[in-house]
């Protein structure tokens, strides 16, 4: 009974961890992502030409500066989630390994109440 | 049970949607798993009967006829019948206290229809609740041979115990059938016999502030279990914030200080009776009421403090700390 409230109390703790983890990860990831998306933007707007930019646009110059800001978005976007991915790695490297929690088979509570 | 060999049993297991709630049935097949699978099927059914006959919130429904006129004698069906007699015999068990006289109240507060619980914010533009005057006794009359009812006066709510008791006949359904197995309904749920892995079922107690992770599990062989809990069933009316746990003495919103409350028992139906009474006790009365009563009880402040009564330690198999 005392290792499971131990098993318990320490599948506990690793969600608090992993909650202020994601706490801080999460502003991050957000103004990383504004951040990639404000340098690509400028880089549309300094080469293309006005009013025939962005999808759809028929003029070549247009098209290959929107193709090449996209390049540049999808890889500044593919590192962010390298680098997120690398922190959870790490994050959870460093945690205990999460126990099974308290397995159940039913709730009681508001649960399950789901009004169309 | 477990098997022979010490694995899990083979288990039949089946959802439906009923009773605004998610219906789970799960039943363990010892021997003739057709048998079981029909059964199981059988009691899922109870909550579509139930439903049919003692909704609220579709006006052409058995309840809603005998409520419209409280005055007039109804024949009703079967279920609805029984759900009346059942909600009658709350009544006198709890000295009025479960009272499901509340459905004026309720309709003045904006919750005379299905409101999208659990998509956000709900407000009604229903007029600021007040109090009312306390309602006379309940003295509704049955006649059996007939099932016919003449309610006295009020409209009713069956909501909390009809889910009860549908659960309590669905397990009845099931018995003949699978010895162990366990009827869930939106908070109310009975365990008969052993979990698949051959010990008593674990229920967890959700947390009423919408956490992931339960926030005490128990540990349940031939028991029901109810919660009375506002985290889902709450609106607001007038700007006010208010919520479906209707004190019947006052027309109001009730259960001070409290979030939810949990009840073991014998019989689901009772159990729902139970937490809805403790609930509506309040934080300062509810753990001394239980005790006098010998209820086991769990309940959770509106601060997030857990407590328990003295007969539900034995259920008790886990808790936060």
């Amino acid at each position: 009974m005392a290792a499971t409230a131990d098993l318990h109390a320490a599948a506990a703790r690793s969600e608090r961890w992993r909650r202020a983890l994601r706490r801080h990860i999460t502003p991050w990831v957000t103004a990383a992502a504004t951040a990639a998306a404000t340098v690509s933007a400028v880089a549309w707007a300094a080469s293309a030409t006005p009013n025939t930019g962005g999808p759809g646009a028929t003029s070549s110059p247009a098209q290959s500066a929107w193709a090449r800001s996209q390049a540049r978005l999808l890889k500044l976007q593919q590192g962010i989630d390298s680098d997120e991915r690398q922190i959870a790695k790490a994050a959870g490297a460093s945690l205990a390994p999460l126990p099974a929690g308290p397995a159940v088979h039913a709730t009681t509570g508001a649960s399950g109440v789901v009004v169309p | 049970m477990s098997s022979p060999d010490g694995g899990l049993a083979e288990e039949v297991s089946r959802e439906s949607r009923a009773m605004a709630s998610t219906v789970t049935v799960r039943a363990l097949a010892g021997g003739d798993r057709a048998a079981v699978e029909r059964a199981v099927v059988r009691a899922l059914a109870v909550f579509d009967e139930v439903e049919a006959s003692c909704t609220r919130f579709v006006p052409t429904s058995p309840l809603m006829r005998a409520n419209a006129e409280p005055d007039r004698w109804h024949e009703v069906p079967f279920r609805c019948y029984c759900a009346l007699e059942e909600a009658h015999r709350a009544y006198l068990l709890t000295k009025g206290r479960f009272d499901p006289r509340i459905l004026a109240d309720l309709s003045r507060m904006g919750y005379d229809r299905s409101l999208a619980f659990g998509t956000g914010a709900v407000a009604t533009g229903a007029a600021s609740p007040c109090p009312r005057q306390p309602l006379p006794p309940w003295k509704p009359r049955f006649e059996p041979a007939r099932q016919a009812v003449l309610l006295g006066g009020h409209g009713v709510d069956l909501g909390g115990i009809g889910k009860g008791l549908a659960v309590r006949w669905a397990s009845q359904r099931l018995r003949g059938a699978a010895a162990d197995h366990l009827v869930e309904a939106g908070g109310d749920c009975y365990c008969a016999g052993r979990s698949p892995e051959g010990g008593a079922w674990r229920v967890g107690v959700e947390d009423p502030f919408g956490g992931s992770s339960p926030v005490a599990v128990l540990e349940l062989t031939d028991r029901a279990c109810a919660t009375s809990s506002i985290r889902l069933r709450h609106w607001e009316a007038a700007g006010r914030p208010v919520h479906h746990l209707v004190d019947p003495r006052t027309g109001l919103p009730g259960g001070a200080g409290l979030r939810a409350v949990t009840v073991v028992g014998d019989d689901p139906a009772v159990a729902e009776v139970w937490s809805k009474t403790l609930f509506l006790e309040g934080l300062q009365a509810v753990g001394g009421f239980a005790d006098r009563r010998g209820l086991a009880a769990l309940w959770i402040s509106d601060d997030g403090a857990l407590g328990v009564s003295a007969a539900m330690s034995g259920y008790l198999s886990w808790r936060v700390a």
